[in-house]
This record gives C-alpha cells, sequence and structure tokens, in this order.
C-alpha cells in the first residue's frame, strides 16, 4: 500500500496560540451544546411508534441556525461597543477576584458584558451543537443599532430593549421552523435568558407600563430569507 | 520493665490469618438457611414511605394538563399571598394582579390545546404540588419562631432563639431585628418552647421568593415541555410561556434585590452569599442559558440555632404529571 506525503494545505497563518484559543472556543461551543441537549425527562414516550424527529440539526435546520449564529454575533458585538464607547472590559469570571471586590455591587458595565458574553455563548452553543464555522455577525443588525448603542445611557438601554425583544421573538417564530430535537432545544434556552435580559434593560431604562415589561410586541427577523 | 509489643506477627502470618478468618465466613454463610429476606434498600430513621410514581401513559394531553396545572397552581400561590396580611407589599399588588392575568392567560391556552391534542382540558391546581410543596411552604413561611428555654451559666433562665440566647421577655432583641412572644412566658421552665412572631417583613420577603422561585419554575417547566411537545403549536406556545415567566422571574428578582439583583455575581467570577437572614439569593440572569435544574430557597423562620429549611423545586415528573386518568377532584 502507497502512503502518500500529506499535502501542506493547511493554513499556516494560524498560529499555535490562535489555534488553541479556537479550539478551546469551539470546545467550549460544543460542551455548552451537550449540557443543553441533555434529553428532557419530559419527553413523550417513543419507545414504539417514536417520535420521527431527528436528534441533530438538518439542513433546513443549520440554514437557519447559521442566520441565528449571526444574529448573536451582532448583539454581542454591538455590547462590546457600547463597552469600548464607555472605557469599560468584560470581567473574566474565570479570573481570581480580589476579595474585597464580593461586597462591591455589580457594576452597569459588568451587566453589559455579562450580556456581551451571553450572547458570543449562544453563538457559540449553536456552532458546537451544528458543526457550523462561527461565521460572521450580521452586519444589518450592527448597523441599524450601532448608534443607539453608542448614544446616551438611555438611548443605550431603549435600543438593547428593543433588540432584546426583537432577538427573542425571532427564536421564538424560529422554533416552529425547526425539525430536530437539538435546534429546538438550544433555541429555547436562548430566547429565555433573552427575555430576561430584556427585563433588566426594561428596569435600567425606567419602563412602568406592566405590558411593556412582560410583553413583547417586537416583530421577529426575517431571518430565513436571507 | 519496658514491655515491647509483639512484633513476630510478620506480614505473611498475617495473610494466613486473615485468610482463615474469611474463609470460616464464607463456610457459615453457605451453611446458613433462611438466607432470602427483604430485597429492598435498607432505610434508617423515620422517613415516610417511599410512594411508587402512577403508572400511567404520557402523551401530548398529559404534559399539556400537566402545562395548566402549573399556572393554575401559581395563581393559587398569588392569591393566597393577597390574602395574608401584609405579604405583598402594596407596591406590589398590581404587579401580583398582572402576574395572575398573565397566569391564567397561559392557563387558558394549556386548556384549549389540551382539547385539541384529543384530551380533557385541567382547569385546577396541581395536586402533588399543591400537597407536597405549596400547602407545607406557605405554612412554614406563616409559622412562628420557636425558642427554648436554657438554664444560663449561673443558673437563670433565658431563651435561645435563632442562634442567640437572649433574656426572656414579651419582646427579645436579636442580630436581625426584634420578636415578639405569641405564647405566655410566665412560669416557663427549661426545656419548654416559647414562640414569637416572625421578624419584622421575613413573611413579605419569604413570599416573594417563593414567587420568584415558583416563576423560575413555571419557565423551566414550558422550556423543557417546548423540547418535548409533538405540535408545532404547542412547542411555540410552550416558549412563549416560557419567555413570559421568565421574565416574571426576573423582574419579581429585580424587585427582591433592587440592581443587585439584575445578574448572579457568579457570571463576574464573585461567590453568591445567602442574605443577612439566610435567604438564597436568587437573580434577573442567573446563567447564560435558559436552565432546567431544581430551584432552591428557604422558607419559614430559623430554628433555635438559626438554621432555616430549604424548599427544592423541581420541574414535572412522574409523580407530579397530571394523567389523563387523574380527576379534579380526586
Amino acid at each position: 500500500m502507497d502512503l502518500e506525503p500529506a499535502e501542506r494545505d493547511v493554513d499556516t497563518s494560524l498560529s499555535r496560540r490562535s489555534l488553541v484559543t479556537a479550539g478551546g472556543a469551539a470546545a467550549l461551543g460544543g460542551l455548552a451544546a451537550a449540557l443543553l441537549i441533555d434529553r428532557t425527562a419530559l419527553a413523550v414516550e417513543d419507545d414504539d411508534e417514536g417520535s420521527d424527529r431527528p436528534n441533530v440539526p438538518t439542513d433546513a435546520d443549520a440554514a437557519l441556525l447559521q442566520q441565528a449564529i449571526g444574529l448573536e454575533l451582532a448583539a454581542s458585538e454591538l455590547y462590546r461597543a457600547k463597552l469600548e464607547a464607555d472605557g469599560a472590559e468584560i470581567v473574566d469570571p474565570t479570573a481570581a477576584q480580589d476579595d474585597d471586590a464580593s461586597d462591591e455591587p455589580i457594576t452597569l458595565s459588568a451587566v453589559i458584558g455579562v450580556m456581551a458574553e451571553n450572547h458570543q455563548a449562544f453563538a457559540q452553543a449553536i456552532s458546537g451543537a451544528t458543526g457550523l464555522g462561527a461565521g460572521e455577525s450580521n452586519a444589518d443588525v450592527v448597523d441599524a443599532n450601532l448608534a443607539g448603542f453608542s448614544g446616551s445611557d438611555e438611548e443605550f438601554f431603549a435600543t438593547a430593549h428593543a433588540l432584546e425583544q426583537t432577538a427573542s421573538a425571532t427564536h421564538t417564530a424560529l422554533i416552529a421552523e425547526y425539525e430536530s430535537d437539538d435546534a429546538i432545544t438550544i433555541t429555547a434556552s436562548i430566547a429565555i435568558t433573552e427575555a430576561r435580559h430584556a427585563t433588566v434593560l426594561a428596569d435600567l431604562l425606567g419602563v412602568a407600563d406592566l405590558g411593556v415589561l412582560f410583553g413583547n410586541d417586537a416583530s421577529a427577523l426575517s431571518l430565513g430569507d436571507a | 520493665m519496658i514491655t515491647e509489643p509483639n512484633t513476630r506477627i510478620g506480614r505473611r502470618q498475617a495473610i494466613k490469618v486473615g485468610g482463615v478468618t474469611v474463609s470460616l465466613a464464607a463456610l457459615v454463610a453457605a451453611c446458613g438457611e433462611n438466607r432470602g429476606g427483604d430485597d429492598a434498600p435498607g432505610r434508617v430513621g423515620n422517613a415516610p414511605d417511599v410512594t411508587a410514581p402512577q403508572n400511567f401513559d404520557v402523551d401530548s394531553a398529559v404534559l399539556l394538563r400537566t402545562a395548566s396545572s402549573l399556572e393554575y397552581t401559581a395563581i393559587e400561590v398569588y392569591e393566597t399571598a393577597l390574602g395574608l396580611d401584609g405579604a405583598i407589599p402594596s407596591e406590589l399588588e398590581p404587579v401580583v394582579d398582572r402576574l395572575i392575568q398573565d397566569h391564567q392567560t397561559v392557563a387558558d391556552q394549556m386548556v384549549e390545546l389540551t382539547e385539541a391534542a384529543g384530551g380533557e382540558g385541567w382547569t385546577t391546581t396541581n395536586p402533588w404540588l399543591m400537597d407536597r410543596l405549596v400547602g407545607p411552604t406557605l405554612e412554614k413561611i406563616q409559622s412562628d419562631v420557636v425558642g427554648v428555654v436554657t438554664l444560663d451559666e449561673d443558673g437563670s433562665t433565658r431563651v435561645q432563639v435563632l442562634g442567640e440566647l437572649v433574656d426572656i421577655a414579651e419582646t427579645v432583641s436579636t442580630v436581625n431585628g426584634e420578636l415578639t412572644a405569641t405564647s405566655s412566658i410566665d412560669d416557663v421552665s427549661e426545656g419548654d418552647e416559647i414562640s414569637f412572631s416572625r421578624l419584622d417583613g421575613a413573611v413579605s420577603a419569604d413570599v416573594l421568593a417563593f414567587a420568584q422561585a415558583l416563576e423560575s419554575l413555571a419557565t423551566a417547566s414550558h422550556q423543557e415541555l417546548a423540547s418535548a411537545a409533538e405540535s408545532v403549536e404547542a412547542r411555540t406556545a410552550h416558549l412563549e410561556a416560557a419567555t413570559l415567566e421568565a421574565r416574571h422571574a426576573a423582574a419579581l428578582a429585580i424587585a427582591i434585590g433592587g440592581s443587585d439583583g439584575f445578574v448572579s455575581p457568579a457570571l463576574v467570577g464573585r461567590e453568591v452569599a445567602p442574605t443577612a437572614r439566610g435567604q438564597i439569593r436568587h437573580f434577573a440572569i442567573e446563567s447564560t442559558f435558559g436552565e432546567t435544574g431544581q430551584i432552591e430557597f428557604k422558607a419559614g423562620p430559623g430554628d433555635v440555632n438559626a438554621v432555616r429549611e430549604s424548599v427544592v423545586l423541581q420541574t414535572p415528573a412522574a409523580n407530579s404529571f397530571v394523567y389523563n386518568e387523574l380527576e379534579p377532584d380526586a
């Protein structure tokens, strides 16, 4: 049997460190996805006839999920732009904290940082579950919201609240389209956290109308058409 | 004279002695009779008997009936809380009214979907949750603080309450506030119990913690149900309910903790310390993804050592499903 030497066709511009970083992000995304896709105890018994729903995302799911990744990356990018404009940085939760810091209130920048990181984690989880590349952020979403995210705190709260409501509504609309268990499970867990983000932002915005606080009249983005 | 320990039993001899012992034990065991007996795992203490879960089928209608039962249970808790004097701060009463209205809307939708799935809509509380969780928790929350009369070192009687030893009086002071006796303090002797009213605001704090945990439970339950639902209509309805109830849970976390209730310190690498009164803290944004694990909070006063009981909420499973065979008045 002849063994041909492997061709050197890999992108050698990736340094070892960036490979470790990329590998780590992919592994974390995969881990998050694996944790999310733990089969629920509530599953209707499927021992005989069985649910004909596939576990892993179908091609149709993957096309939608790729768009969802773009939305999540755009949201993360916008929060990071806000932090940059404020001269703040994201707190690394794995770094050892100063003992004195535990008694201090969590700053608004830290709250924004958590939201940025959460959206990044959503994109990674979808990527891990589907095997899709992380891709790029949705430029339209960034362009439409950047001014609001870069404005005053009030403009930021209002724009960010609207974005979280839209993101939650988009995932809720998409869940009806998905064919696989994994796509459904991940989407549900993301939409719920985005609803929680929206509630915090509504409180920061000073929303007193309970219909606005608990409701969501935002329209879903038509990601499937993209 | 110093006697030295006998060091003449070597390792080889020890193995021989051990081997003989094991062989004899095996021989005795083999010759024994009536070696059957109860196959059930051993039980220690006075724990209640284990109740075997019902062995009924679980179909879409059962999951939807369970979902509507959760909504009615939440409504029951809020209506009971509104009836308790001071349990809901007046500024939160409109919020609670809105929560009741939202839960009723979701319940109606779940009933409609149950009927569409060929089942009979469930329009009352979840019997298992009411018996095992809601009833006992509300009872704990409304129960008095109990102190025990103790003899001090100088022979005088004092009362140990919430982890402190204080002088017996109608009103006693603790680090967390004053307690007023609700039972007689006259002629008490060592070992007697004295009841006190709960600390100022303690009932309200527990009720809000219970409500917040219940909203998180409803969120987690609908999250699981969205994955389990067979019809697209039910799947979407469960996710809409989950996001609505996640908003409820987040708003209550903020109502309890103010801006400190926005984000769990764990998400920025800090420890999550309990409150001064030992309550477990929950947050509007508690984790990166929607979680379906158990939810824990404290209910009721601390015991004489200031230890408070935990209540653990879990998403519906075999023992709390509302099976098609169950009747509302059963």
